[in-house]
């Protein structure tokens, strides 16, 4: 077991948890005493899918995104290090899961936000911390999977193939529209 | 349209038609247990006081066993491996439905998702069902202790309520762990959270002992229903629902029947509101139903345990590693020779070694298969994650420093490598058509490469295949170097079998440099090397255009 992102899983389990403890709350909702708690979990639960919807950049290698997620991506930075520190996480979902306990529809979900809450402790205790994809940290934009280019070309087309050029004194950079 | 119809019912229509048998076993068998609490007299009382919810629970339940008992047969691979394997009994289109095998498992493992839920969902509204309509007049139906009881109370306390609690959380984190996210690069994770299933499995099987659902055993000394009789004048509108409150009843002691102590038996001869004599005869005895969860589970999960215990036993002994050989690109292949290990091309292996980690298992398709000849065979390992990053230092080790300036011979130890396999993929059938287009990209060529191999030794006349294409893309130019030799000692071979255009190279090199290292060893792969992607449609044309049917 080498690197194991913890905060992926962590992640992963929190939106699923999530996921179930709205049902629950949903269904809390038709007929079942302490409505109060099934409408809590609502609430929690659409807070929390917002919350977690956005994954975190991985520490290494492309980090698959999820389907739009570059608009709460924008909104989580925003929210600088209550967003971002782990073990805040952590807290948050913990004590977020008690309420939702006390109702047998939400339950579910609740235990599930519990193990979630705990692997955010892991994750927060190896280090690990909530990055953005898609905005660098210095603030200028550029996409994650794109690499930039820098250098203009220095050789106007047409151009010789590759292996009859000569060869140029400086190492020619990664997606160097010249190469090709 | 003829045509696209002709290939679709050639090549996808199995595929469908096991997708559309499995849906209608799962409909027919939800269909099946919903019927039967609906209707079925034993689970009168107990459908009056919940509803269409036991319906949807128990039908939702069976549902979930049948993709319990489903969901561990495509990960039986030995069992496929055999399967597949046996070109007698199973043609090529049965051949095509199991290289989807892995597909089933993740469609069988969704349906319990939703089952799951249904489930839960139905046993919410069983329990609140349980204490808002309290049967007063037979508590021996009841869960609840008594009427308006908390919900969480008439359920979580059970043995059915805690252990579907603990199963529906390791399903959640079974399925977290799926994601397509987390299982690309925490492969680890997804493999030992998956491995909860035995719990999981245990835990079904507890499941329904001291089920709190109740079925009536005295069904021919009281008729259902036949208690409208008992009621003064009667009338049938003042069941068991009671709006008055009711004296605390005595605690409901389990599986034992309620002594009824109000209802006298009727005088023989009494009529319902129909005209039709009743004879009841005493109260109505309630017992647990009996659940076959284990009628489902028992035969897939020991066909997995016994499948698991032979590649356990399989394993056990360690392959001697009998060569490496170091390839460009940080590939290193691994000559193995082991005793009693059969293998036809295209097939895989895992690989398990103790000094890298002890329970990690990973797979590698086997480039050279072992033949009557020469027992050896080999595996082709890059340099990708940790596991393989250690394993390759280990096979080799730097000798760069002090071991270059002392030319002693040192003897090299060898990590020690269990090899459990051979199991089966799709790649084994491409000695089963005429033409084959093979399809690969970087190291990705293993597959093909046994059944390179595999011609080599054969000769090119040993199966149906007359002509093999090969579309190989490539990052590096030196990524060619793994199996040129191979490559160009077949041309040769056809070339001899006056079969000259038995085989069709495209290489595709998508990161140009140093182009020139082909050219002098192998001219014959170096005029077959395209620049750029592969342009798919001119490569299925000129197959096409060349094959006719």
């Amino acid at each position: 077991m080498g690197q194991i992102e913890w905060a992926m899983w962590a992640n992963e389990q929190a939106i699923i948890s999530a996921w179930v403890m709205l049902t629950g709350g949903i269904i809390g909702l038709t007929g079942f005493n302490r409505w109060e708690i099934a409408a809590y979990s609502v609430a929690a639960g659409i807070f929390i899918i917002l919350l977690e919807y956005p994954r975190g950049k991985r520490k290494k290698g492309h980090t698959i995104e999820r389907r739009y997620q570059q608009y709460l991506t924008r909104v989580i930075h925003a929210c600088g290090t209550i967003t971002s520190n782990y073990y805040i996480r952590f807290v948050l979902h913990l004590l977020l899961c008690v309420p939702a306990g006390f109702q047998l529809p939400t339950i579910l979900g609740a235990l599930g936000l519990f193990i979630a809450s705990i692997i955010y402790f892991v994750a927060a205790f190896h280090g690990e911390k909530w990055q953005p994809i898609g905005i660098d940290t210095k603030g200028a934009p550029s996409s994650s999977n794109q690499t930039v280019i820098t250098q203009p070309p220095s050789q106007p087309p047409p151009r010789a193939p590759a292996h009859v050029r000569p060869k140029r004194p400086a190492q020619p950079v990664e997606g160097d529209p010249t190469i090709l | 349209m003829v045509r696209s119809a002709r290939n679709w019912a050639a090549n996808d229509a199995p595929t469908y038609f096991a997708l559309l048998l499995w849906l209608a076993a799962n409909i027919l068998v939800f269909h099946r247990t919903f019927t039967e609490y609906m209707y079925e007299p034993r689970y009168y009382y107990l459908h009056e006081m919940l509803g269409v919810g036991l319906c949807v629970s128990r039908a939702s339940a069976s549902v979930l066993n049948l993709n319990c008992g489903l969901i561990l047969l495509p990960m039986c691979r030995t069992v496929l491996a055999v399967i597949r394997g046996s070109t007698q009994c199973v043609g090529r289109k049965a051949r095509r439905v199991l290289d989807g095998s892995r597909k089933f498992h993740m469609l069988c493992g969704a349906a319990i998702c939703v089952a799951a839920a249904t489930h839960c969902l139905g046993h919410f509204y069983n329990a609140l069902n349980f204490s808002e309509h309290y049967n007063v007049k037979y508590p021996g139906v009841n869960a609840a202790a008594h009427p308006k009881q908390d919900p969480i109370q008439v359920l979580l306390p059970t043995v059915p309520g805690l252990t579907g609690v603990a199963m529906v959380l390791l399903l959640m984190l079974i399925v977290s762990t799926s994601s397509m996210a987390i299982r690309t690069v925490n492969y680890e994770l997804f493999w030992y959270t998956h491995h909860l299933f035995l719990i999981l499995y245990c835990l079904m099987l507890l499941h329904p002992m001291r089920g709190i659902l109740k079925e009536q055993l005295n069904l021919d000394e009281h008729p259902p229903g036949c208690h409208m009789l008992m009621d003064t004048g009667g009338s049938n509108d003042t069941l068991n629902v009671t709006s008055e409150p009711e004296p605390e009843p005595e605690p409901y002691h389990g599986l034992m029947s309620y002594p009824e102590p109000e209802a006298e038996p009727l005088p023989e001869g009494s009529t319902d509101e129909f005209g039709r004599i009743v004879t009841c005869k005493g109260p109505p005895v309630f017992d647990t139903h009996a659940v076959e969860v284990w009628v489902w589970l028992v035969g897939p999960f020991c066909l997995y345990c016994a499948e698991r215990v032979y590649r356990l036993v399989r394993s056990n002994s360690p392959a001697a590693i009998s060569g490496i050989i170091e390839h460009p690109d940080e590939v290193v292949e691994v000559q193995l020779t082991k005793e009693g290990f059969v293998a036809k091309p295209g097939q895989y292996v895992v690989i398990n070694c103790p000094d890298v980690s002890t329970l990690e298992y990973h797979p590698f398709t086997l480039t050279m298969c072992p033949s009557s000849r020469d027992p050896t065979f080999s595996i082709h390992l890059q340099k990708m994650g940790d596991w393989t990053e250690s394993l390759y230092e280990r096979l080799l080790p730097d000798t760069d420093g002090t071991d270059e300036s002392l030319p002693v011979m040192v003897h090299r130890q060898y990590p020690i490598l269990y090899v459990d396999g051979p199991f089966g993929s799709p790649s084994e059938n491409v000695f089963h058509y005429d033409v084959s287009l093979c399809i690969a990209g970087g190291i990705g060529i293993t597959p093909f490469a046994s059944v390179l191999n595999h011609l080599l030794n054969e000769g090119t006349k040993s199966s149906r295949l007359r002509r093999l294409y090969l579309v190989w893309v490539c990052k590096n130019i030196t990524s060619f170097l793994w199996i040129a030799q191979v490559l160009c000692s077949l041309q040769r071979q056809a070339w001899n079998e006056n079969r000259p255009d038995f085989l069709n190279i495209h290489l595709h090199l998508t990161r140009s440099r140093d182009v020139q290292i082909l050219e002098r060893e192998y001219p014959f792969l170096n005029s077959r090397v395209h620049v750029g992607r592969p342009q798919w449609r001119h490569i299925f044309d000129e197959v096409a255009r060349y094959n006719p049917r």
